[in-house]
C-alpha cells in the first residue's frame, strides 16, 4: 500500500511540475523566437557571395533536459503497446528549439547577421540512471557570419 | 549571382514535432487498458491453476517436498505423544475412506496461539493453543478434517501454481511500475486459501465427521470460542481469506444432523 502511495505521489508531482514547466517553457520559446526571427539560421554549408568578407565564428547552444517521473511512466506504459511517445516528443521539441535559441543568442552577442551550417548533436546523460530516469543533451552549433569592422576613414 | 536568403526564420506550428493531445488522457487510456489486460490474464492463470492443481499426482507433491519436511520430534517426548495422538485421530477419521491420502500431522507444542494449517506436501500443523481451546475430540477432529480436506482437494498445489504463475507474470512485465501494480492486484487472491476453498473444506470436514461419529455435534466449538474472543465487523468479510467465523458457525449449524455424545479429548491433551 505504501509503495502504491509513493508511486501515486511521485506520479502526481511529476505531472504537476512537468506540465507547469512545459507551459512556461513554451511561452518563453515563442517570445524569444519572435524576437530572434530576423537572425536567420540555415543549414546551407556555403554562405552566398555577399558574405565573402565576413568573419566566421563557431556558435553553440546546448541544453540538458531531464524527464520527469510521469513521462517515464507514460513511456513505460507505451512500451507495451508501441506508438508515439507524446511525453518525450514535447520534451525533445523544447530541447531542440531552446538549443537553437541559445545558439542565436550567442551569435547575436558576437554581432552576427546570420548562422550557417546548422547542426545538431544529442547525447544521453546518466545512462538510464535508476529506473530509466535520465536526461538528454541537445547541442546546436553553426557558423556565425559577422560583418567585418568598417574600413578606416 | 546572388542566392536569395530568407528575411527571417519560418514560424512553424508547435504540433509538427509535438503531439497536440493532453498527456493525461493518453496516460489514463493506456493505464486502464493495460490494467484490464493484466487482470484478465491473472484470472486466466488462476482458472488454469484451479484446473491443473487437482490433476497433479499427489505423489509428486509429497516426494518433491520430502527433503523440506520439518524434523520429526524425538520419540517418547511429550511432543511426540501429542503428534501420535493427532495422527491416530486423523487415521480414525479416515478409516471409512477407500483411498485416504498419506498425510503427516505435526504437533506444535510450544505455540500458544490457536492455529492450524495445511501445507504443500501433505503436512498438517496443529498448535497447542488450539487444542487448549477445545473440550471434545469432535471439535479437534473438525479442525483436523478441515485441514485434511484442504490437502485432499489439493488447495496447496493450486496456491503454488497460482503464485508461481503470478510471479512469472510480474517478472515478464519487468518494469518497476507494472510489477508493483501486478503485486497489488494479485494480493487479494494470493494471501492464503480463498474463502471458497475454506467453505469447501468445511463441507468436506463435516462429511468426514458425520461418517465417523454419526453426527456433527461439537464441530463448531472451536469457532464459537474464537468468536467470543474477537469482534469482527461485517465489512471485514471482503478482505478476509477465511469466511467470517459467525458465517461458518451458521453454516455448520445448518448442516448439523442429529446430536450425539461428544467424545472426550485424547488423554495426552488433558491439561494437568
Amino acid at each position: 500500500m505504501e509503495q502504491l502511495l509513493t508511486f501515486l505521489v511521485l506520479l502526481a508531482l511529476g505531472f504537476g511540475f512537468g506540465r507547469w514547466a512545459e507551459k512556461r517553457h513554451y511561452r518563453s520559446i515563442h517570445a524569444r523566437e519572435a524576437i530572434l526571427r530576423g537572425l536567420i539560421v540555415v543549414p546551407d554549408r556555403m554562405p552566398p557571395i555577399q558574405y565573402q568578407q565576413y568573419q566566421s565564428n563557431l556558435v553553440t547552444g546546448s541544453v540538458v533536459v531531464s524527464v520527469d517521473y510521469f513521462k517515464t511512466v507514460a513511456a513505460g506504459l507505451r512500451s507495451f503497446i508501441g506508438g508515439r511517445i507524446g511525453a518525450y516528443e514535447s520534451l525533445l521539441d523544447r530541447a531542440r528549439r531552446e538549443a537553437i535559441l541559445r545558439m542565436q543568442e550567442d551569435a547575436l552577442r558576437q554581432g552576427a547577421e546570420a548562422v550557417f551550417n546548422l547542426k545538431f548533436e544529442t547525447a544521453r546523460i546518466g545512462q538510464n540512471a535508476g529506473q530509466g530516469l535520465g536526461s538528454v543533451e541537445v547541442l546546436a552549433y553553426g557558423t556565425a557570419l559577422i560583418p567585418p569592422p568598417d574600413p578606416l576613414p | 549571382m546572388k542566392t536569395p536568403l530568407p528575411s527571417g526564420n519560418p514560424q512553424l506550428p508547435d504540433t509538427i514535432n509535438n503531439q497536440d493531445t493532453h498527456p493525461l488522457a493518453d496516460f489514463l487510456w493506456l493505464a486502464a487498458g493495460l490494467l484490464g489486460a493484466l487482470i484478465l490474464l491473472m484470472l486466466v492463470l488462476a482458472v488454469a491453476a484451479h484446473w491443473l492443481g487437482p490433476r497433479l499426482p499427489y505423489q509428486w507433491e509429497r516426494q518433491w517436498l520430502s527433503d523440506a519436511t520439518p524434523a520429526q520430534t524425538e520419540a517418547n517426548s511429550p511432543a511426540s505423544a501429542g503428534q501420535q495422538a493427532l495422527q491416530q485421530l486423523l487415521d480414525k477419521l479416515l478409516q471409512q475412506e477407500t483411498e485416504p491420502l498419506p498425510v503427516s500431522v505435526h504437533w506444535l507444542a510450544d505455540e500458544a496461539l490457536p492455529n492450524a494449517f495445511a501445507t504443500l506436501g501433505g503436512h498438517i500443523f496443529i498448535t497447542r493453543g488450539l487444542v487448549q481451546q477445545v473440550s471434545s475430540e469432535n471439535a479437534l477432529a473438525m479442525v483436523l478434517a478441515h485441514e485434511y480436506a484442504h490437502i485432499e482437494q489439493r488447495h496447496p498445489a493450486i496456491l503454488l501454481l497460482e503464485q508461481l504463475s503470478f510471479m512469472v507474470l510480474a517478472t515478464v512485465m519487468g518494469s518497476d511500475v507494472t510489477g508493483t501494480l501486478g503485486q497489488h492486484t494479485g494480493m487479494l487472491t494470493m494471501l492464503a486459501f480463498s474463502r471458497d476453498m475454506e467453505r469447501d473444506a468445511d463441507a468436506r470436514a463435516l462429511q468426514l465427521l458425520q461418517q465417523h461419529y454419526g453426527h456433527t455435534g461439537g464441530a463448531s466449538e472451536f469457532f464459537d470460542n474464537m468468536l467470543q474472543q474477537r469482534d469482527e465487523p461485517g465489512w471485514s468479510a471482503m478482505f478476509q481469506t477465511h469466511p467470517l467465523t459467525a458465517e461458518r458457525i451458521e453454516r455448520i449449524a445448518a448442516t448439523q444432523s442429529g446430536s450425539g455424545a461428544l467424545t472426550p479429548l485424547p488423554a495426552v491433551f488433558k491439561t494437568p
